[in-house]
């Protein structure tokens, strides 16, 4: 614990260093060129049916340093608010609740009372540097109970007259878990690795199309279920158990078309599969549509389908599940989705042109709704500023 | 035989996929260089989706890169 608190500081002051570098240099390093930065700001806001709430705060930064290389940065302020239990005190209802809480729930003590609502707090920082043919980069992500970071690289090549581009990509994520205060689970602390690999096709069709071909794959090892849930088996509570390892593939393909009324059509198919017995499609398609010269929008739907994990039960009538493993991961089971979205961008300078400073100012705005099968449903609000100078 | 399978569909599509490629000149490419045509609005837009989906959906993937942390939310 010490040594990943070391680790956390060292790695913080090398984030400003980064930043800071990126302020300083960036104008030496683009001395002689125009100057190329941009700045966001973007607001993200989940509701869902269970009445948690998330609220996100993304600033990005992106600054040219020499030729085509950039830099990136981004930092987010996550605060996710899971509401107390509402049903009363000692019933079955609040039994099975905390018996179910994905969440910390410690009598004792006020952050982590079960009727009271639990506020979680999460900052990630990550910056990525951009290549002619590549890039680079490094995340890192801290909760009160969860430190991640994320190494990872890319590199892509044309071909065939620059109408086939070839990108392999790389990651490698190492986690720390230490579970707070829970009355009901033995807590314990634990490590998970992601090592993540993936090679995409970008080809163009035709003068006004053009196709993605994708394969992605995961290797996850590690602690994989939540520490803080129980599970019914063999009329008793125990908790979680997933396996260490697992396996996760997709295969994905993308193809977009122009119209001659400025808009384009993009469809996506994705393919999922993993060794727990997990398979999954994906059907989705966008309508883009250029409004104005200065505003497009965006209509969006997706549908999803998946089957449920190997071991994955409504009720186990054995204390070890199926073959050991036990969960109340509603995400392992068999459900569907769907998604439907809309999405404006307004570059402001173009309604004002008197308004000089405002010319390098967009407005981005998205709402989305998302159901499934569950009986889950969700509500997605995006805002975003971007200013270029 | 599953996993033959799979990579016979990962072939197929590569097949198809490159027998379906042209070849556009650069001056023909005003409506592919559109930014309305780009796969992505937002490059990094869809590790923020990711982000709040695998917190709710069994499968991952489909962007062509990785995100990090626990996605708990």
């Amino acid at each position: 614990m010490q040594l990943n608190r070391t680790a956390e500081r060292g790695l913080a002051s090398l984030w400003i260093g980064v930043v800071s570098l990126a302020i300083l240099a960036g104008p030496a390093l683009a001395q002689g060129e125009e100057q190329e930065r941009e700045t966001h700001y973007l607001f993200h806001y989940f509701a869902d049916s269970d009445h948690v709430h998330v609220f996100s705060h993304y600033g990005q930064g992106e600054v040219r340093m020499r030729e085509a290389d950039r830099l990136f940065v981004q930092w987010n302020h996550e605060r996710v608010v899971i509401p107390g239990i509402s049903a009363p005190a000692g019933s079955p209802e609040a039994v099975n609740a905390i018996t179910t809480a994905s969440r910390p729930i410690a009598s004792g003590r006020k952050q982590y009372d079960p009727y009271a609502d639990y506020t979680k707090v999460r900052n990630e920082a990550r910056a990525d540097y951009q290549l002619p043919h590549g890039r680079f980069g490094y995340y890192v992500s801290r909760e009160e109970d969860y430190f991640a970071q994320l190494v990872r690289g890319s590199w892509d090549r044309d071909f065939l007259e620059r109408n086939v581009n070839l990108a392999l990509g790389t990651s490698y994520g190492w986690d720390r878990i230490d579970p707070v205060a829970d009355d009901d689970t033995p807590g314990g602390a634990g490590e998970k690795t992601t090592l993540h690999g993936n090679a995409v096709l970008t080809g163009t069709l035709g003068p006004k199309a053009q196709a993605r071909l994708g394969f992605e794959w995961n290797r996850v090892r590690g602690l994989q279920h939540n520490p803080y849930r129980n599970v019914y088996a063999a009329g008793t509570r125990v908790p979680e158990r997933h396996p260490s390892e697992r396996g996760r593939y997709d295969l994905f393909l993308r193809l977009n078309r122009y119209f001659e009324n400025q808009s384009a059509v993009k469809l996506q198919y994705i393919y999922y599969s993993d060794d727990w017995g997990v398979r999954a499609q994906t059907l989705g398609a966008q309508l883009a549509q250029r409004v104005a010269s200065s505003a497009t929008v965006e209509y969006r739907y997706r549908y999803y389908r998946q089957d449920r994990a190997r071991f994955y039960r409504a009720e186990y009538a054995l204390l070890d599940g199926i073959d050991g493993y036990r969960t109340g991961d509603y995400r392992l089971g068999d459900f569907s989705a769907h998604l439907f979205g809309g999405h404006a961008d307004l570059k402001v300078g173009a309604w004002l042109p008197g308004v000089r400073w405002l010319a390098p100012l967009a407005l981005g705005l998205s709402y989305e709704r998302y159901f499934n099968t569950n009986n889950f449903s969700a509500n997605v609000l995006e805002t975003g500023l971007e200013f270029g100078f | 035989m599953r996993r033959v399978s799979k990579w016979l569909g990962a072939l197929g599509a590569l097949v198809l996929f490159s027998s379906g490629c042209a070849t556009v000149r650069p001056a023909e490419r005003e409506y592919l260089a559109d930014p309305i045509m780009s796969f992505e609005r937002d490059p990094r837009a869809p590790e923020r989706e990711l982000h709040w989906l695998e917190a709710r959906e069994g499968a991952t993937g489909g962007t062509g890169g990785a995100g990090g942390g626990c996605a708990c939310n």
